[in-house]
């Protein structure tokens, strides 16, 4: 399992945080929730989406990508101002096809939000920051009987 | 299989058709065809639906070194752009260029290809700023 450095967005002090853990992290120094923004493996992913306590949002991308680079920094903004309360996991598809290809991506950056495991909403193509905000607002205001049940994490 | 990159715009459909086209332009693509694809739907089937152009861009030293390389690889030329309205936003679509390295599995193709790929990705990175801000970077 690799490590994440992240750094308190309060305190700027440096965290060490693993991909793969459930709970909520804080800053070791000043106790501040942290944002979660970690690069996903195929041998993590399914450890990442399912036991993560908060819901997950996945960000398939590639670094040819120039929509992918679009929407970069707003999910860096968005794992700062929901830290504690949501989880990036970015998946480089160039390195990791198999989760494409089990997700049946075919376009990027797609955006894929977990709540409990379960796939809850999907989007296909870059969007301004402030529009991914309100897709992960509706989507998880979205009554649980009304939402996508298929589950991108195998069993 | 990953095979093409998307922008969602909020833009009139018009406005995004031709700011497509000059992204294009300013990284050496020029428009070979572009197909309504809605109007001719409509003309030969009867079939109602969102609008939808598919723009045919062509970057001329890229294909011609393509060519050179592999005379076949005309049936994945030009570069397809679609651009269609969907659920009130207008969604523009690119190929990957690098579908050419992958389906020719040619090695004297994967430079090729890293050149267009570039070429395109910057094209979608200058309607990027469209998307975050409404202008245009050209």
């Amino acid at each position: 399992m690799t490590d994440n450095v992240v750094r308190c967005p309060k305190c700027d002090a440096a965290n060490r945080l693993p991909v793969v853990a459930s709970g909520r992290p804080r800053c070791g120094t000043c106790h501040e929730d942290l944002p979660w923004l970690v690069d996903v493996s195929t041998n993590e992913f399914d450890a990442v989406v399912r036991q993560s306590t908060v819901p997950v949002l996945v960000d398939l991308w590639a670094p040819w990508c120039g929509p992918c680079r679009m929407i970069a920094p707003a999910l860096e903004q968005l794992s700062v101002q929901r830290a504690g309360a949501l989880r990036v996991a970015k998946v480089n598809v160039e390195n990791e096809p198999a989760i494409s290809a089990r997700l049946d991506v075919r376009g990027i950056p797609t955006m894929v939000l977990y709540v409990g495991g379960d796939e809850v909403a999907r989007q296909v193509g870059a969007l301004p920051a402030d529009r991914i905000d309100e897709w992960v607002d509706a989507a998880l205001s979205a009554p649980e009987t009304t939402r996508s049940t298929r589950s991108g994490a195998s069993s | 299989m990953v095979f093409e990159e998307t922008i969602v715009l909020s833009q009139p459909f018009d406005q995004v058709l031709e700011a497509v086209k000059a992204a294009f332009a300013a990284e050496g693509f020029g428009t070979l065809t572009e197909i309504d694809l809605q109007a001719t739907l409509q003309s030969k089937v009867g079939k109602t639906m969102d609008r939808y152009t598919i723009v045919g861009a062509c970057n001329p030293e890229l294909a011609s070194r393509a060519i050179d390389v592999e005379p076949q690889i005309g049936v994945l030329l030009p570069c397809n752009v679609v651009i269609r309205e969907s659920d009130g936003d207008v969604i523009v679509e690119a190929m990957d260029p690098g579908l050419m390295a992958n389906v020719t599995g040619s090695d004297d193709m994967a430079p090729i290809a890293a050149d267009a790929r570039e070429l395109v990705s910057n094209a979608l990175g200058r309607l990027s700023a469209m998307a975050v801000d409404g202008t245009q970077q050209l």
